[in-house]
């Protein structure tokens, strides 16, 4: 298990290199220069320039700038923002809890809302409730979510006054987590009702049944733990994702997390930020995605006897 | 032996015999069975049409976006189906307009996915060994990064523009697609009519494009128009956050985003174009359920 998990580890480390390497070049063809940006100036002193594109590294050729940035990177050094002038590893770390705290919050609605669905629609195939409850599901996936937003704010902040519309605190929280966590409903209640009724029609439920077990043993500790597995799959996988998605939420509810901190930077071409905040997040992706491949082996027995098989 | 008889062997019984129907034929009529499809089909094929004949409708100089401040905020009514905007443009104008723009660029977008997906996706299949190891490492590195991000990433490097955003969205498909050829391509390789085409001395593009690429049509169609959908969302997205499709040039994204501003005193210039976008994307994704069932039954929920 244990050599398992290293294995597993140093395999993190091209995949970083790469989606960095991805990012560094895909920014480095930012028709702007750098040194210009950092100036606010489009007519600056020439020795100022030359001084400040040296100290930046700018006049080396690109493949060395990804190295030095590679080196920095190791050290958690992401280099200076050029607007503020302030490191974006502190900056990108003060904003993390927020961006993680949105996700979780997204996560926890998706998970209430679709669970019960796809177990319910799993045990009642073809009722009416299975139609009602998929219906709903693909509108759900159909929603523009930065247009659940603004309908959410114009109906529960505007309107009504229940909730606020914006930032972070007291109840902050549940207007962004509906908007993040609605995209995922589909694909959480979908894989909880396939799943669901793929483990529902073996013998072992039957035997259950045959025992005489109440219906909701039968289908809460007997079905729903062994198909929990996928379950747990799509769940980390789009984990990820809807971190990648809290930009657009951030931006509605001015949100101080990475998306909004990375769409700033983007408008004011300030690359280390971009940079930084890609990067980071897809490391922090890929950590997360182990670690549930990992958690797989505690859980579920069949994949440990897999994994220290070779 | 009569005449008839001879006929009746010649082209099989008439008892019993049904009309034979091709695969694609199959596909279609149990697309056409399905209600639902048909009318994301419809629904679908109206807004690409909408979109085609915008130019011939509505002057994009005049109506769509040039500012008429003395027509600012009107709600709809006769003359402004939609009612006007915060610059006094008529909304339905610019909506007709938008869906040209958000349709071309999604489009757009998928072609280039599925194209660059089709081949490197065949090509790494069919060659499999090393060749498909490093290949298929480099999509995983690529797919990695969640797909919004990478777009974002593309658009701000490269500034806003119409080609920049279907590069931008093109190339967050291309994993996706890849990998569903790549497997496509792996499950097929092996039978006996490709070793045949081998035998008869075919070079590796013959077998690609004659043996391997017509088998896997039918998941390339599903995965494709599925994607149809996600590349609308992201396009609207990409312009929502701004670094998508420039003003005053209409698309729904940034129309929203411009509405927006304006919630309290006009909330349907923020509710029409989230509505389009909406009815846009459960039509693709009703069609793209439907083309799923009908092209591979075994897929079927």
């Amino acid at each position: 298990m244990l050599k398992y998990i290293i294995r597993r580890f140093l395999l993190l480390i091209p995949v970083i290199i790469g989606v960095a390497a991805i990012i560094f070049f895909i920014m480095s063809l930012m028709p702007e220069d750098p040194v210009r940006i950092i100036l606010a100036d489009s007519d600056p002193d020439p020795i100022m320039e030359e001084t400040l594109r040296k100290e930046l590294g700018l006049d080396k050729p690109v493949i060395i700038q990804f190295v030095d940035y590679m080196k920095g990177l190791v050290r958690g050094d992401l280099g200076l923002s050029y607007k503020t002038r302030l490191p974006v590893f502190n900056e990108y770390m003060k904003r993390i809890p927020n961006t993680l705290y949105l996700s979780f919050g997204a996560m926890a609605v998706a998970l209430i809302v679709a669970l019960p669905i796809g177990i319910i629609s799993a045990v009642k195939q073809y009722s009416w409730f299975d139609n009602l409850g998929m219906t709903f599901i693909f509108l759900g996936l159909s929603v523009p979510n930065f247009w659940l937003g603004l309908l959410l704010i114009l109906l529960f902040s505007v309107k009504l006054g229940w909730l606020p519309g914006g930032g972070i605190d007291n109840l902050g929280i549940i207007l962004p987590a509906i908007t993040l966590g609605t995209g995922s409903v589909a694909l959480y209640a979908r894989m909880t009702r396939a799943s669901m009724l793929e483990v529902i029609r073996q013998d072992y439920i039957r035997t259950a049944r045959a025992k005489g077990l109440k219906e909701k043993t039968v289908v809460l500790k007997h079905a729903l733990k062994n198909s929990l597995i996928p379950i747990i799959t799509v769940v980390a996988s789009q984990f990820g994702h809807a971190m990648g998605g809290a930009m657009v939420t951030e931006t509605i509810f001015a949100w101080p997390g990475i998306g909004r901190f990375m769409i700033e930077a983007v408008n004011k071409r300030d690359r280390p930020v971009v940079i930084g905040c890609v990067v980071m997040l897809c490391i922090m992706i890929s950590i997360i995605q182990l670690f549930v491949d990992i958690l797989y082996g505690y859980v579920d027995p069949r994949i440990r006897t897999e994994i220290t098989k070779d | 032996m009569t005449n008839k008889t001879v006929n009746e062997i010649k082209n099989g019984s008439t008892i019993g015999k049904r009309k034979s129907i091709s695969r694609r034929q199959d596909a279609w009529i149990r697309m056409k069975n399905n209600k639902f499809a048909v009318i994301g089909m419809f629904v679908f094929g109206a807004i690409i049409l909408m979109g085609i004949i915008a130019p011939f409708v509505v002057d994009y100089e005049q109506d769509v976006i040039t500012p008429q401040m003395e027509n600012r905020f009107k709600s709809p009514n006769v003359q402004n189906w939609l009612g006007t905007d915060a610059l006094g443009r008529d909304m339905f104008s610019r909506l007709v307009y938008g869906t040209r723009i958000s349709l071309f660029v999604s489009l757009s977008a998928v072609v280039l996915s599925v194209t660059v997906g089709v081949i490197i996706g065949s090509v790494a299949g069919y060659f499999g060994g090393n060749f498909d190891l490093i290949i298929m490492r480099f999509i995983d590195i690529f797919a990695s990064i969640p797909s919004l991000l990478l777009s974002i990433t593309i658009a701000a490097a490269l500034g806003q523009s119409i080609g920049v955003m279907i590069l931008a969205i093109g190339v967050a498909g291309i994993p996706a697609l890849t990998r569903t050829v790549r497997a496509t391509v792996l499950s097929i390789r092996k039978q006996d009519y490709v070793l045949a085409g081998t035998a008869m001395g075919g070079n590796s593009w013959q077998i690609i494009t004659f043996h391997l690429l017509p088998n896997c049509i039918a998941p390339i169609i599903v995965q494709g128009t599925l994607r149809i959908s996600s590349a609308i969302l992201q396009c609207s997205s990409l312009s929502f956050l701004g670094v998508g499709v420039k003003p005053p040039m209409p698309e729904w994204g940034n129309m929203l985003s411009e509405g927006r501003n304006f919630m309290r005193q006009a909330g349907y210039l923020t509710i029409i174009p989230g509505l389009t976008i909406m009815i846009t994307v459960m039509a693709v994704n009703l069609m793209g359920d439907g083309l799923r069932d009908a092209l591979d039954p075994r897929m079927k929920r």
